[in-house]
């Protein structure tokens, strides 16, 4: 293949999957890799490599608006990337030990459950009756936003702390062990267990997914998995596509960004039972 | 069916700012803010344009057929990953020798650093507010990235 064509292809398609992160707070990976493996041809090793620059090209092009929108929740995620870095390593260590395929399948089986779970909540735009777990109120992370859609200031408490701190650790193992999908784990921890404001949690989780993938870039950079040639047109198109995003999304509903997440995921949870069950990619 | 006014139930029981964090503590909240804000601004243009000139001079190089570097390398595994730069050091020679591919891999090696450096700048931030809790919680997970490294670099 023509390599500009390639170098083009590639561009566009990063510019999307960098703009659908940011929005909903995933690292774009679910179209990239597709996109490089199903329709380029390339080896899944370099499009899971591609796809760490996408996480971290999403994370870091998209934090700059949304720290400065005050929608970030800093200590949230700091505290949570306690356990999702600790969670990473722990994957890197048993990397061997789990068959991809079982994982593959469990993976999908959590994110249809989410899909399910945040599907039900399709209506509500902001958390209501939500009560601080001590924990919130020791580590001060309750906060408030400004929600542009809502032209109203939106105060949040934090539930479910221990609950998320757990599941940040298994979301942070899964991504350690796959390269991929800390994102869609991390949103609906956050929305459902912890009960934060579909926006807070999906900008917080574009802060975490970046440490996070940080944290298993340096493995894939040394395997060689970060190829020039692919990953330089990936973190050019999803810089600008993250940019453009993080603006887009405050624009939003909650709920329509809670509706779109769920189609992901499903799309997600299906591309990965696909895998599980060795259909298609390869 | 559009819900529109719905409230959090919390909003009547505060009388001033929700957050539990006082006024002059916001304002340094915001100052942190705006330095990482900052920070990752900076550190993902400058990875960009290393990247976009890097990528121009490669896509150059390809079709004066110069590159070693072709789309079927990566097409199955095993024949590529030597061709990729994997260590500083083959950045360096790469960048001494005028490589584009290691000019690339310097650009993107900026943009993997960038989420390292947002959590070693809340290090500061925090000390500057005298948030000894988070300070501890961000070394933390500084550490745990410093271990991921070596981990990744011994593996």
């Amino acid at each position: 293949m023509d390599p500009t064509q390639f170098f083009l292809i590639t561009l566009f398609g990063s510019i999307i999957a960098g703009g659908l992160g940011s929005v909903l707070g995933l690292g774009g990976g679910i179209i990239v890799i597709p996109m490089l493996t199903l329709g380029l041809g390339i080896d899944i090793r370099y499009a899971i490599g591609a796809s760490i620059v996408s996480v971290i090209a999403t994370s870091s092009g998209a934090a700059a608006a949304y720290v400065r929108d005050r929608i970030t929740n800093l200590r949230i995620g700091m505290f949570l990337e306690m356990a999702t870095t600790t969670g990473a390593i722990t994957g890197a260590f048993i990397g061997g030990l789990i068959s991809g395929q079982v994982l593959y399948i469990v993976f999908a089986v959590v994110l249809a459950y989410s899909a399910l779970a945040m599907f039900n909540k399709r209506h509500g735009e902001l958390p209501v009756g939500v009560e601080s777990h001590p924990w919130a109120r020791s580590l001060r992370l309750a906060d408030e936003y400004p929600d542009a859609v809502l032209h109203q200031t939106v105060q949040y408490e934090v539930a479910g702390v221990p609950l998320g701190l757990g599941l940040m650790y298994i979301a942070g193992t899964v991504s350690g062990l796959l390269g991929i999908g800390s994102g869609s784990l991390k949103v609906p921890a956050m929305d459902l267990a912890m009960k934060l404001p579909m926006k807070v949690s999906s900008a917080t989780s574009n802060f975490m997914i970046g440490v996070t993938a940080a944290a298993s870039a340096g493995v894939y950079f040394a395997r060689g998995d970060i190829v020039p040639l692919i990953a330089a047109p990936v973190a050019m198109g999803v810089l600008l596509g993250a940019t453009v995003g993080a603006r887009l999304m405050v624009r939003l509903r909650s709920t329509s960004i809670r509706r779109l997440f769920v189609v992901v995921l499903v799309v997600i949870s299906a591309q990965m039972a696909a895998k599980g069950l060795g259909i298609g990619v390869r | 069916m559009d819900m529109g006014k719905e409230v959090p139930v919390t909003i009547d029981n505060i009388p001033q700012s929700h957050s539990e964090h006082s006024k002059s503590e916001e304002d340094k909240m915001l100052q942190m803010e705006l330095i990482v804000s900052n920070v990752l601004r900076y550190g993902v243009v400058a990875s960009f344009i290393i990247v976009a000139i890097g990528a121009i001079f490669m896509l150059v190089s390809l079709h004066a057929g110069q590159s070693k570097f072709s789309v079927a390398n990566f097409m199955a595994a095993g024949s590529g990953s030597s061709l990729v730069p994997r260590t500083l050091t083959d950045v360096l020679h790469g960048l001494l020798a005028g490589d584009p591919s290691a000019v690339i891999t310097l650009g993107l090696l900026v943009l993997l650093a960038t989420p390292v450096f947002r959590v070693a700048v809340s290090v500061l931030a925090f000390l500057l507010q005298h948030d000894l809790l988070y300070v501890a919680i961000t070394i933390f997970v500084l550490t745990m990235l410093v271990v991921s490294f070596l981990v990744g670099s011994a593996g």
